[in-house]
C-alpha cells in the first residue's frame, strides 16, 4: 500500500549488528536519527522508539531482506501462487540466498557497532599477533579484553557484543522463505520480465514482527538494505553513475543501473575486517561499471575510499554530501513505498491468503464432494427406482386386504352357517328322540291299535253263516293270520274276496297261504283256509350312504 | 498444487459431470453391481468412502428386494384368498346359504315346537306313571271291570317284561321274489322287533298281556270300549281263538291281547 510521502515515517535499518532510526517528516526534509547496537532485538528497538517516539507509518529496512534480480515470466503470480510460487522462486533465487551464513566474529560486531574504528582492531589484532610472537607458549589476551585493558570499550559493551554474537551463533534457519514481488510490468508476451524479487526467512519476519508488536509498532513495509537508498543517491549526484556502491563496516550494496532504473543488485560481505584501503579498492576495482558512484556508512570508511586514491579517476566518484547513508536509506526507503513502481517491492508482512485448491483440505473436501454428489445421484436414482415399486406394493397391499376382506365375509358367512348348522343339528339332535317317541307312540302304537280294530270290523262283515272264524292273530308284529273254515270253496273265495276288497282301502294285501278240507265245529265237511293279511310293500330305495327303509 | 486454467477447469467440470452422469446410469442399468463387485474384491482395504457407498447401496438393494418379495406375497395371498372365496361359492351364495339356514333353522324349530306339542298331546293322553301306580291300578280295575261287564273272564294279566314274551322277535329283512329287499309302506301297521323293543324301553309306555275267556263279540266290543276309556290303550297285538275240540260242546274262545299304556 503506498505511503502519504508527508506523514512522520520511522525507518528501522539494520545492518545485521546495529538498528539505526530515522524518523522523517515533511517529505524528508526534516529528519531525526538515532543508532543503538543491538543488544536483544525488542529491547534494542524498544530504546530507539523510545528516542524517535511511534509515528504512524513504519517501515524496516535490514539485510535479513536479500533482494536478487530474476528473470521471471510474465503475470507468473496470476498463473501460480502460494506454496507452488514460492518453490519456484526460491529455487530461482537459490544463488541468492545465504542458507549458513557464518557467525561473526567479535571484532566484527564491534566495529560494526561503532564500538572500535576498523584502525583501532586493527591495532588490537596486531597487538595480539605480538603476543604470540613473543610468547608463542601462551595464549593471546582475547580481543574483548584487550580493547577494555586499552580502554577503546567497556564491560558492559564487550558483554553485549557476545551476546549479540552468541544469539547470531543459535539463530537457526528453517529454510522457509516469504518473497515480495514488484508489481509486473507490460511485457511482450512469451517473454521472460526482469524482477527484483525480496526474500526474509519466515522465521525473521516472525522474529520482526514480534519484536514490533512488542513495541506497539505495526510494520507497514519491510524492505531490503541492499538498493533502496540507491536512487535516492543517484538522484542527488550532480553526475549520472551507472553504479551505486554503499560501503558498510561489514558489507558493500552494489547497484546496477541501466538508464535510470536499477538493473541489478549485489549484497557483498566485506573480508574479514578490520576493512584497509586494500579491501575497498579490491571492491571497487572488482565492479565492472563504467562509472561508480560510492557512498559510506561513517566517515573512516570516506577516509579509506580516499585513501584509495580511486576517486581521482573519473569513472570513480564518492559522495560526500552532508546526508548520511542510513538518511539516504530512509528517505529512498520511504519512497520505495510511495511509489510501488520504483521496482522493489516489501517482503509481504502478512503470509497472503492460501488459494482454496492449495489448501490442505481441498482434495478431501473435492473427493468428498465428489462422493457426496454420488450418493446424491445415487439416493436420486434410488428414490425414483423405488417409488413405482413402491406405488405398486401399495396397491398390492390395498388389493390384498381387500381380498383378505372379502376371504373375512366368507369366513363370517361361513361361520355362521356352521353355527346355524350347529343349531340345526342340536335342534334336530334334540327332535330326534321326541319325534321318535311320538313316532312310537302316535304312529306305530297307534295305527296298529287302529287296526285292529278297523280289522276286527272288516272281518267280522265278511264272516257269514257259512264261514266260520277260527283264529284271529297278530302275534308276531308284522303280519295279520286269520284262519277260517267255510261251509264251501265258493263261500270261502268270496270271504277272501271281501275281505281283500275291503282291506285294499286299507293298503293291507291278503294272501291265501292254503286251503284243505276239513270238519268244522259242527262236523260238517267244509273247506279250511289260513290266510295272511300283510301290508302293501314297496321296493328299498338304496342310497349313498346306505339303505334306506 | 498448480493453478487451473480456464480450460482446464472447464475439462475437469466436464469430467466430473462424465462420471457423475456414469454413476448414474451405472446405477440405473447395474443396480449398483459393480459398485459391489469393487467393494467385494477390494474388500481388504475399504475406505471411508467405498464404505460409505456400500452402506448406501446395500440398504437399497435389499429395501428393493424386500418391496419385491412383499408384492410377490401380496400377490400369492390375493390368489389364495380369491380361490379360497371362489372354492367357498363367494359371498352372494353363502348368503343366500344362510337365509336357507335360517329358514332351516326357524322350520326346525318350529318342528320341535310340533313335536312337543305332539309329544305333550300323546303323553297327556298316556296312564301317568307314579311311584304310588294310583292311575295304573285304576286303570286295570277299570279294564277288570269292563271285561266282567262284557262276560269276559281275565284269565291271566301278565306285565310284559320283553317283546319276546308277546311272540314278537327280530325277523330276516323283507325280500321280494328276485332277491331285492323291499319294505312295508309308511304308515303300515306292523311295529317292527326294533320299534317293539324301543317302544318297550319308553318310561312312558309299559304293556301289560291279557289273556281271556269270552264270546268273540265280546271281544270285539272289548277292543272297541277299551278306546273309550279316558286313558290311551294302545293293541299291541292280539290273538283270537277258537280251540279245537273233538267234542261237540262249544269251546269258548280265547283272547290274548296285549295293551300298551
Amino acid at each position: 500500500m503506498p505511503l502519504p510521502s508527508n506523514t512522520p515515517t520511522l525507518v528501522i535499518i539494520h545492518d545485521g549488528f546495529s538498528l539505526y532510526g530515522v524518523v522523517t517528516t515533511a517529505g524528508a526534509k526534516d529528519t531525526s536519527s538515532v543508532s543503538v547496537p543491538i543488544t536483544e532485538l525488542s529491547d534494542t528497538l524498544g530504546q530507539v522508539v523510545a528516542q524517535l517516539g511511534r509515528p504512524k507509518q513504519v517501515i524496516l529496512v535490514t539485510t535479513d531482506i536479500t533482494i536478487a534480480t530474476l528473470q521471471l515470466p510474465p503475470g507468473l503470480e496470476n498463473i501460480t501462487a502460494g506454496d507452488e510460487l514460492n518453490k519456484m522462486l526460491k529455487w530461482e533465487m537459490q544463488p541468492y540466498l545465504e542458507l549458513n551464513p557464518m557467525t561473526p566474529m567479535l571484532g566484527q560486531i564491534l566495529v560494526a557497532q561503532d564500538r572500535l574504528s576498523h584502525q583501532q582492531l586493527g591495532d588490537l589484532i596486531e597487538a595480539q599477533k605480538q603476543q604470540r610472537a613473543d610468547n608463542p607458549a601462551a595464549a593471546a589476551t582475547p580481543l574483548g579484553e584487550l580493547a577494555i585493558e586499552r580502554g577503546f570499550i567497556e564491560q558492559e559493551e564487550l558483554n553485549s557484543a557476545v551476546s549479540l554474537q552468541i544469539a547470531l551463533s543459535t539463530t537457526e534457519n528453517t529454510g522457509e522463505y516469504v518473497f515480495g514481488l514488484p508489481a509486473s510490468e507490460q511485457a511482450i508476451p512469451g517473454q521472460n520480465q526482469q524482477r527484483h524479487v525480496t526474500a526474509i526467512t519466515r522465521d525473521d519476519r516472525a522474529k520482526w514482527l514480534s519484536a514490533f508488536k512488542k513495541n506497539g509498532l505495526n510494520l507497514d513495509a519491510m524492505l531490503p538494505i541492499v538498493g533502496v537508498a540507491a536512487g535516492e543517491i543517484a538522484s542527488s549526484s550532480p553526475s549520472p553513475a551507472s553504479t551505486i556502491i554503499e560501503v558498510h563496516n561489514t558489507f558493500a550494496s552494489i547497484t546496477h543501473f541501466t538508464g535510470n532504473k536499477a538493473s541489478a543488485f549485489e549484497y557483498r560481505p566485506l573480508p574479514i575486517s578490520p576493512v584497509d584501503t586494500d579491501q575497498i579498492r579490491n571492491l571497487i576495482d572488482r565492479i565492472n561499471s563504467p562509472s561508480k558512484l560510492l557512498k559510506c556508512a561513517t566517515g573512516e570508511l570516506t577516509e579509506l575510499v580516499h585513501a584509495t586514491g580511486e576517486t581521482n579517476t573519473p569513472t570513480v566518484q564518492l559522495d560526500e554530501s552532508t546526508k548520511s547513508l542510513m538518511e539516504s536509506i530512509a528517505i529512498g526507503a520511504i519512497a520505495t513505498v510511495a511509489r510501488p513502481a520504483s521496482g522493489i517491492a516489501s517482503v509481504p508482512i502478512k503470509n497472503p491468503p492460501i488459494p482454496l485448491n492449495q489448501r490442505a483440505f481441498y482434495k478431501p473436501l473435492l473427493v468428498s464432494i465428489c462422493v457426496a454428489g454420488l450418493i446424491i445421484a445415487a439416493e436420486f436414482f434410488m428414490a425414483r427406482s423405488l417409488l413405482p415399486i413402491i406405488a405398486e406394493r401399495d396397491k398390492q397391499e390395498k388389493a390384498d386386504l381387500a381380498a383378505h376382506e372379502k376371504m373375512d365375509e366368507v369366513n363370517e358367512l361361513k361361520d355362521r352357517i356352521g353355527i346355524m348348522d350347529s343349531k340345526i343339528d342340536a335342534l334336530n339332535a334334540e327332535i330326534a328322540p321326541i319325534q321318535k317317541r311320538n313316532r312310537l307312540i302316535g304312529n306305530s302304537l297307534g295305527k296298529r291299535s287302529d287296526f285292529h280294530s278297523t280289522l276286527f270290523e272288516v272281518v267280522a262283515a265278511a264272516v257269514g253263516d257259512e264261514v266260520m272264524l277260527d283264529r284271529l292273530s297278530s302275534r308276531n308284529g308284522h303280519t295279520f293270520q286269520l284262519e277260517a273254515w267255510s261251509l264251501t270253496q265258493e263261500k270261502a273265495d268270496l270271504f277272501v274276496k271281501q275281505l281283500a276288497d275291503a282291506l285294499a282301502n286299507h293298503s293291507m294285501t291278503v294272501l291265501v297261504e292254503s286251503t284243505r278240507p276239513a270238519k268244522g265245529r259242527l262236523n260238517l265237511e267244509g273247506r279250511q283256509i289260513m290266510l295272511r293279511i300283510t301290508p302293501i310293500t314297496e321296493p328299498v330305495v338304496l342310497t349313498n350312504e346306505g339303505t334306506g327303509e | 498444487m498448480a493453478v487451473k486454467t480456464e480450460r482446464e477447469k472447464r475439462m475437469l467440470v466436464m469430467l466430473l459431470a462424465m462420471f457423475l452422469l456414469f454413476g448414474y446410469y451405472h446405477l440405473c442399468i447395474t443396480g449398483g453391481a459393480g459398485a459391489n463387485l469393487l467393494n467385494d474384491v477390494f474388500s481388504g482395504d475399504i475406505t471411508g468412502e467405498t464404505a460409505a457407498v456400500d452402506a448406501l447401496i446395500r440398504p437399497y438393494q435389499v429395501v428393493k428386494k424386500e418391496l419385491e418379495e412383499e408384492i410377490e406375497s401380496h400377490k400369492e395371498d390375493i390368489q389364495m384368498d380369491l380361490q379360497y372365496v371362489v372354492e367357498s361359492g363367494g359371498a352372494a351364495l353363502l348368503t343366500k346359504q344362510l337365509a336357507e339356514k335360517e329358514g332351516v333353522l326357524e322350520s326346525t324349530k318350529q318342528q320341535l315346537k310340533d313335536q312337543k306339542v305332539i309329544t305333550t298331546q300323546l303323553l297327556s293322553q298316556l296312564v301317568p306313571k307314579s311311584d304310588t301306580m294310583a292311575e295304573s291300578s285304576s286303570m286295570r280295575a277299570e279294564i277288570a271291570q269292563l271285561a266282567t261287564a262284557l262276560n269276559l273272564e281275565i284269565l291271566e294279566t301278565t306285565p310284559v317284561r320283553d317283546v319276546e314274551q308277546i311272540g314278537i322277535i327280530e325277523t330276516a329283512a323283507l325280500t321280494d321274489a328276485t332277491g331285492n329287499r323291499i319294505k312295508y309302506i309308511d304308515g303300515a301297521p306292523v311295529i317292527s322287533y326294533i320299534d317293539a323293543k324301543q317302544i318297550h324301553q319308553l318310561q312312558e309306555i309299559q304293556m301289560l298281556e291279557y289273556k281271556m275267556q269270552g264270546k268273540a263279540v265280546s271281544f270285539f266290543v272289548f277292543l272297541e270300549s277299551i278306546i273309550e276309556l279316558p286313558w290311551s290303550l294302545f293293541v299291541v297285538s292280539m290273538d283270537v281263538s277258537v280251540p279245537k275240540s273233538n267234542t261237540n260242546e262249544l269251546v269258548t274262545p280265547e283272547m290274548t291281547v296285549v295293551l300298551a299304556y
